[in-house]
Order: structure tokens, then sequence, then C-alpha cells
């Protein structure tokens, strides 16, 4: 074979192979946690996790592995599959389970035969974990409750991290926050003006714009009660040791200290709550969803998160947006690429 | 290593592909909602000289807009109640405090900057909500005029209704000067 022929080949073969998502997810099940604490339902511990490992496999073509195979991959690491993890535990059990995705949570019976199903998603790979809620009724129902809460696990590790909801009609009125200004900020308006949704006031009324740079992608992480994004810190928890011995300044600095971590990390999701109803008053409650969109410096890859306004939940989640083409201006054709999707189930098309 | 014509071929498809992406993103954008006619009540936003936002204050006047002073002169005791900085950009440097207190409390961190975003916003909005109901102002419009071989641009808010209603990037022709470019944007916001 000639050196160009042989050049070529290996260039198609190796763009093949570095094509992002042409490779199968692999993702490895835990238990599913009784929360209840009646032991009467103890036995959907494991069969949860089977009925969804088997409903991801066969419908949507994914290589799944049951938690009786991952106990036993973990004890051959000297590891035990426990029932449940907190979020900072899971990234050490998704290197243990050797899978591209480790996926375990919770469940609880809830009065009127529902029952909500929490799960988490943890990604080997960047160690991010990606939690959400789906309530659904038992008995007749459980089996598309089952295959509802698949299609949105396959969905999300098949298409860089989808998650959505529900569709977003025109009409709906979106504050859109992101770190671009000026011209730019316009381009990326244009397309859900066009597209007939109103763009409420946050953000468009600076001349200059949020200019933290690489912090603004801290807003990729979201808490929110049915779903939430975030990288658990491997830092331990702070403790402040305080009691009888020290004085009564010291404990009244400790508990402002204790405060502050109550407010900005442990009870989070509340106090987010709280801002966001103030936002929402603020706006004289005129705005229907939030939607965050951070750019990249380069502004070829975009991110999304947005909010459902009416109950402050996570609505949509997107990440890794691209445009098509090299030649055209990326925000505008990410602006696109979003403001088209919005009035459909899933979201953009992942970035090929 | 590539021979002559072969770099000089790639050199030009880089600077082809640079200049398409350049010229793809100084287009020109313009959406109109409603228009903002003549004889409405305006604020302008404009980070510029104040002998230069006089001309552009008295384009508007003299096209029979209702300017409130804002932005507009420091005699006014209104830049102690809205502060224009505000509306200029954010501006999170400061620490939040005593570092400290900051063990391992990266993600709390972290959440409080983002917080601090919802914060502004509400804020902001809260800020245009009374300056529509205490001094009767319809629109907000923001521009930033730029020179030849760059882009001007402006946006308009209905204070009504907090809704984008305007929005414009123009490519500032070679021709064009100060007056011209203010022309053109009350031109297209009034709908003409």
């Amino acid at each position: 074979m000639k050196p160009a022929a042989l050049f070529i080949t290996t260039l198609v073969l190796a763009s093949l192979l570095a094509a992002p998502g042409t490779a199968l997810a692999d993702a490895a099940f835990g238990y599913l946690h009784n929360r209840s604490g009646n032991g009467n339902y103890d036995y959907l511990e494991t069969i949860f996790p089977n009925s969804f490992a088997s409903s991801i496999s066969s419908l949507h073509d994914i290589v799944v592995l049951k938690p009786g195979i991952v106990d036993e991959r973990l004890k051959k690491r000297g590891l035990a599959l426990k029932k449940s993890y907190t979020p900072r535990e899971l990234p050490k059990i998704a290197d243990g389970a050797g899978a591209d995705f480790f996926i375990s949570g919770d469940f609880l019976p809830l009065p009127g035969n529902r029952i909500e199903i929490r799960l988490h998603i943890c990604e080997r790979k960047t160690r991010e974990v990606f939690s959400f809620v789906n309530t659904g009724k038992m008995e007749t129902e459980i089996f598309r409750l089952v295959e509802r809460i698949s299609a949105v696990v396959a969905t999300y590790l098949r298409q860089d991290g989808l998650y959505k909801t529900r569709a977003i009609p025109a009409g709906t009125r979106v504050a859109l926050i992101s770190n671009l200004s000026g011209k730019e900020l316009n381009r990326l308006y244009l397309p859900f003006l066009e597209k007939g949704f109103p763009v409420l006031c946050a953000q468009n009324n600076d001349i200059g714009a949020i200019d933290d740079g690489s912090r603004f992608s801290n807003l990729r992480y979201i808490s929110t009660r049915t779903g939430s994004f975030a990288a658990p810190d491997d830092a331990p928890e702070a403790h402040f040791f305080h009691g009888p011995w020290n004085n009564a300044g010291f404990d009244r600095q400790v508990d402002e200290t204790g405060r502050f971590f109550r407010l900005y990390d442990s009870a989070y999701v509340e106090t987010k709550d709280k801002a966001l109803e103030r936002f929402s008053k603020g706006f004289r409650d005129s705005v229907d969803v939030l939607l965050i969109v951070g750019f990249s410096e380069d502004r070829r890859t975009s991110w999304l998160r947005a909010i459902d306004m009416k109950d402050r939940n996570l609505m949509w989640m997107r990440s890794n947006i691209a445009p098509d083409s090299r030649f055209d201006d990326p925000v505008a054709a990410i602006g696109q690429k979003i403001a088209d999707s919005m009035g459909t189930d899933t979201g953009p098309a992942p970035a090929r | 290593m590539l021979n002559k014509r072969a770099r000089i071929l790639t050199i030009c498809a880089l600077a082809l592909l640079t200049a398409a992406g350049a010229c793809a993103q100084k287009k020109s954008v313009k959406f109109s909602k409603q228009k903002v006619a003549p004889g409405s009540n305006v604020v302008i936003i404009i980070d510029c000289p104040t002998n230069i936002q006089n001309v552009v204050l008295a384009k508007f006047m003299a096209k029979d807009y209702r300017v409130k002073a804002f932005n507009a002169s420091d005699l006014y005791t209104m830049k102690d109640v809205f502060d224009i900085r505000d509306f200029k950009k954010l501006a999170r440097k400061s620490p939040l405090g005593k570092d400290d207190l900051l063990i391992n409390a990266q993600k709390a961190h972290d959440n409080l900057y983002k917080l601090s975003i919802y914060n502004y916003e509400m804020q902001k909005a809260e800020t245009l909500g009374e300056m529509k109901d205490k001094h009767n102002v319809r629109y907000l419009i923001l521009l930033e005029l730029n020179d030849w071989e760059r882009v001007s641009w402006g946006r308009a808010i209905d204070l009504a209704s907090y809704e984008l209603v305007w929005v414009e990037n123009y490519p500032t022709r070679y021709r064009d000067n100060l007056e011209s470019i203010v022309d053109h944007f009350i031109d297209s916001l009034a709908g003409m």
C-alpha cells in the first residue's frame, strides 16, 4: 500500500474510533435502597435495579451489569456492594465496578399507591453525578414506570448528558443567563425571538456581562428537588469541635460557621429555592423558564441548564452542544440549535 | 514535512476559515417585536464619555423621545439611587471573607457565587420595576457605538412586560459617524 493511501486509511479509522457517541456506554447497577424502613418492600431493592438493567439493555442496546455481577467485581477488589451510598462514595464504587457509569439510588412508597424512585448516575471518567427523581404508580403501572425511568437513563447515557422533562412550547417566557455580552448576546437572542419565545430582561439590561470567566461554569452544577448534577468532592466534611471547655465567643463563631455551611452547602437546595422565589417576584412572576447557557472561551461548545420557574425544578440539561459547521458563527448556530429544540421532548442532537 | 504548495494551501484554507468565521460574527442582526415610537418615555444607557452621551441623548430628544434623566448628568441625585455602574457589568472579584473560614468549603463558595448571580438579576429586575413605577419610564435602551470595521449594537426592553422588544447589531460602515449610527438606531427603534 502506498504511504498516502495508508495515511488516509489510518486517518479514517482514527476518526471513526474517536467519534464521540459511537461507543456504547456501559453501565453498572447497584441496589435501590428502601427508604421507608418497612421491610415488606425490601424485595424491591434488588428487583428494581434488575428490571432497569434488563429494560435498558433490551430496549436501548446498552451493555448493563446487574447488581449481582457488580458485587462480584467489587469483591475482587476488596469492596462490597452496599445498599446505599453518599454521592461522595460513588466515584470510588464506579471505579471498582469497572463500567463507564455506576447507577444506584433509592425508593420511597408514597400514599395513594404511588412510589418515588431516585437514581444517581455517576460517570467514572468525569466523576460527576446526575441525580433525578421520578414518581409513578405501583402494581399495574409499575412496568410503565420502569420503562419511563429506563428511557431517562438511556437518553442520559447515550446523548451527552441529555435530560429533559418536557417540551417548552413557543410563547414560553424565558429569562436567559449566559457568559456572553453585547453583540454576541444579540446573536444568541435572535433565534429565540424569531421562534416566538419572549426573552425577558435578565442580563440583557447590562452593557457588559458576567465576566468571571471560568467561574461561570460553576452553573453547570445544579441542584433542585427533582434533578441535580454535581461533582462530589473528596474533601472530608468540616467538623468543628466545641463544648463546655470553650468560651461563648468561640461557640458563637462555630454556630455562625455551621450556619454558613448549612446555607450554602448541606441545605443549598432550600437556600436556592428561596433565591429563585425572590427572583420570580423580582420579575413580577413573568418568568416561565430560567435558561442558563454557558459557552466555552472560543464559543465553539456550549452547555445548557433550564429550570422550570413554576416548581423550580431542573427541566432540561444538555452538554456538548456544538455548531455543525466550522464556517458557522458558533454563537448564532448554537442559539439556533437550542431554540429549534425547545419544543421537542429531547433537545438538540449530540455533537458529532 | 509539507512541501511549499501544500503549506501555502493550508495557510490559505486556515485564513479562509478564520475570515469566514469573522464575517459570520460581523453580520448584521435585527429583530423588532414592537415599535418604540417617538414620544415614548425612555432611559438610555450608553458607556461613553459625557460629551458623546450628550450627542446621543440630543439625537433622541430631537426626535421627540422623552429621555429620562438616567445616566444623563451628574447634577441629578438619581445617580445615588440607581447606580449606573451596576448596569455596566458584574464585578465580583472580592473574596467572600477570611480564607480560614472556608476550609474545605469550595462547594459552598461556588454555590454562593451562583446565588449571587440569581440575586443580582433579581435586584436589577426590581430596580427596573421601580424605574417604571416611580419614574414612568417605559423603555430601557442600551447602546454601544463602535468604529468602522466593528459592530455597534443596541437593545430595548419594555419595562411594562420586562421583555426584550428590539435587538440590533449594526456593522459600522466606513462613512458612518457617531450621529449617523444613532440616527440609524433611532429609525430602527421607531420601525422606520
